[in-house]
């Protein structure tokens, strides 16, 4: 493993309630890549993606995601976010109750304290805010707004871009960021991702179709089916696919 | 005849003359006891008290006595350190009185018979309608002292007005309230009432506030509640309402023995609108129940019912929501929500809306809910860096201050919020 290896998957099976999905994935994601995932319904891609984040539902049986040498895997999602992994979700959930600003000042400052950093004053939070909400286009849902509740998909895709760009975080998992989105809100999303592309850190986007990866251009598009990544290649492999299908794939 | 009945009884035979001779009642308490022995204590068969729990008021030997020991205020919210103060059912200053410019009176039951015996009794029992279960008439039996506010036409009170319900006595004692909150035409008051007890505490309290809101007024009563010990407290509101008139009445449990809270309103004339509330926080051992009713009694009036409980450890909730909606009552809008979150294997709610509708043109609609925390939510929060028992501390306190969304005050809203967040961080689950 090179020194320069943001996050490796060693052997990942992994299976919820019995039935296995991920049945031996490797991958190595190096400081500064954007590496895509692509693949049919049901190949795993959600999963892996749910695994990185550390949700409970899925139990990995074998295998070891390590992020920046430290597996992961038994690591709480709370302690994985504070080390600097992001998961940007397909379906953000809602809410109620809890303010966006409260929320993303929350979130700012639980990463500053572990950080050993002082809260964010007030003001900077504000302006910080504003800044990033306007760059999205979303400064109306800040505003007397709980988290993602009465947001269209687009929203909440941009609003799970807004707390990328707070956190800066070093390795983004983008799990199928422009589902239900139209193109003028895909080309913004990737426009956040691309803005924050840097040296030191790394994105994994899990996507169905190779529309995104014309805006958000991979290293290495990987294809995974039926739990098993079956082929790796440049970022022409999505026109492949585009041209013959998963089925040729197989 | 009910165990419970002749306790009552008995405990009024002994304590008549002192109970005369600190709120001089003449007659009405000789007639109230003729209504109690007639309809006699709620018992648990009853459909509206099965829920509650009434074997320690029908076991224990209640006693009646004037005491008046020392506040201990280092238990109390810095807001109320300040408030008139109930102390054992009776206002701990003699002379608890004030008469504004322009004509507002705060005070106590005690100094507004002296000083406008009149008005007092223009409305004392007046909300009294039909005393099912004798409320009333033991309230009036008993009752020793209460909160007056009164508010002349086109008033508005801009400052809340606060003010303590506090218990601390040992020797199965009772304390009887009764609060009056009157607001004349389009006048308006908010009142704030912290209702407090000591850890050795085991009164058995029985309050009951009555509003009245004229034409185009406004009463907004609120409850904050902090039982320790084994206080007892039956704690009860009775509204009417006039025509383009608002009541709001929100009662916010942060602990307790054995509570039942009751919210009632009557509309009297059409475009009333009501918005009554309450939350319980109940962990360990903690009985906590409401009972609403609204009587849609004429047409084109408005209420809603928003109701939450947070259960955890062997703690016992249930919420009974009755609206009636009588035949003429067209164009009625009513809303109730009663959403609980049950934290542990052994809390349980039980929630039941009941509906009683005899017009044909109305809206009607009642949700309950008995669940525990979105395990998404959680995750999504967990997923930011959020510890995990932050991340339930933060659902539980939005969960349970959603409660408060209709109350004005948003300095008391902030307040609230502060307690629930702190009761939250002390349960553990």
């Amino acid at each position: 493993m090179s020194n320069n290896t943001l996050l490796e998957i060693k052997d990942l099976h992994a299976e919820v309630e019995g039935k296995k999905i991920l049945k031996g994935i490797n991958l190595s994601i190096p400081a500064g890549s954007v590496h895509a995932i692509m693949g049919p319904n049901g190949a795993g891609k959600s999963t892996l993606g749910s695994v990185i984040a550390g949700k409970e539902e899925f139990e990995v049986t074998r295998g070891e995601v390590l992020y920046k040498g430290r597996n992961i895997l038994e690591m709480d999602p709370e302690e994985r976010a504070l080390e600097g992994v992001f998961m940007s979700f397909q379906n953000p959930v809602e809410i109620p109750g809890v303010s966006m600003p409260n929320f993303l000042r929350t979130i700012i400052n639980a990463h500053r304290e572990h950080r050993g950093e002082e809260p964010i004053a007030p003001a900077e939070f504000l302006r910080l805010m504003k800044e990033k909400a306007a760059f999205l286009g979303i400064e109306k849902m800040i505003r007397g707004r709980s988290v993602n509740e009465g947001f269209s998909g687009g929203e909440k895709k941009k609003n799970e871009m807004l707390q990328m760009m707070l956190l800066e975080p070093q390795f983004v998992v983008l799990d199928e960021l422009d589902s239900g989105l139209d193109i003028d809100a895909i080309r913004k999303v990737s426009e956040a991702v691309n803005q924050m592309r840097s040296p030191d850190n790394a994105f994994l986007a899990i996507t169905h179709y190779q529309r995104l990866l014309d805006y958000i251009v991979p290293d290495v598009i990987h294809i995974l089916v039926d739990g098993r990544i079956v082929k790796s290649g440049d970022k022409n492999l999505a026109l492949e696919l585009e041209k013959d299908g998963y089925e040729m794939m197989l | 005849m009910n165990r419970s009945t002749d306790k009552f009884l008995t405990l009024f035979q002994k304590a008549e003359s002192s109970l005369e001779q600190l709120l001089p009642l003449g007659q009405r308490r000789q007639k109230a006891r003729a209504t109690f022995e007639h309809v006699g204590f709620p018992m648990q068969k009853m459909e509206k008290w099965r829920n509650s729990h009434l074997r320690t008021i029908r076991e224990t030997d209640w006693v009646f006595e004037r005491t008046q020991p020392a506040v201990d205020k280092t238990q109390w919210p810095e807001r109320f350190r300040h408030a008139p103060v109930f102390v054992n059912g009776v206002a701990e200053s003699d002379d608890f009185w004030e008469e504004r410019a322009d004509g507002v009176q705060i005070g106590s039951l005690r100094a507004a018979l002296k000083h406008t015996p009149q008005r007092v009794f223009d409305h004392f029992n007046k909300n009294n309608k039909e005393d099912l279960f004798g409320t009333f008439a033991l309230n009036t039996l008993l009752v020793t002292d209460g909160l007056w506010v009164y508010v002349p036409k086109g008033i508005r009170v801009e400052t809340p007005v606060l003010a303590v319900q506090y218990s601390s006595g040992k020797h199965h004692a009772v304390n009887h309230l009764r609060h009056i909150l009157v607001v004349e035409e389009a006048a308006s008051v908010d009142v704030q009432m912290l209702q407090i007890s000591t850890p050795d505490d085991n009164h058995f309290i029985q309050d009951i506030t009555e509003c009245f809101v004229a034409d185009r007024g406004i009463i907004r009563r609120h409850a904050l509640q902090q039982f320790q010990g084994e206080t007892i407290c039956f704690s009860t509101a009775f509204s009417t309402q006039g025509e383009a008139s608002e009541y709001h009445s929100n009662v916010t449990t942060l602990s307790s023995h054995n509570t039942r809270n009751e919210q009632h309103t009557r509309f009297d004339k059409p475009d009333g609108v009501a918005r009554l509330g309450g939350l319980y926080l109940a962990a360990e051992k903690e009985r906590v129940e409401h009972q609403v009713f609204i009587d849609h009694a004429v047409p084109d009036c408005e209420s809603h019912e928003k109701f939450a409980g947070v259960l955890s450890g062997h703690a016992q909730g249930a919420f009974t929501g009755h609206i009636l909606v009588r035949e003429d009552a067209q164009k009625t809008n009513a809303f109730q929500a009663s959403n609980n979150m049950v934290l542990s294997d052994d809390a349980r709610v039980r929630s039941l809306p009941f509906l009683e509708i005899y017009a044909d043109d109305v809206k009607c609609s009642h949700g309950a809910t008995v669940g525990k925390l979105d395990d998404e939510a959680l995750f999504y929060l967990r997923s930011r860096g959020i510890g995990a028992e932050e991340a339930k501390r933060i659902l539980l306190t939005s969960f349970a201050a959603a409660t408060l969304e209709d109350v004005e005050d948003e300095n008391y809203k902030q307040f609230v919020v502060d307690e629930i967040q702190s009761k939250l961080a002390a349960v553990s689950q």
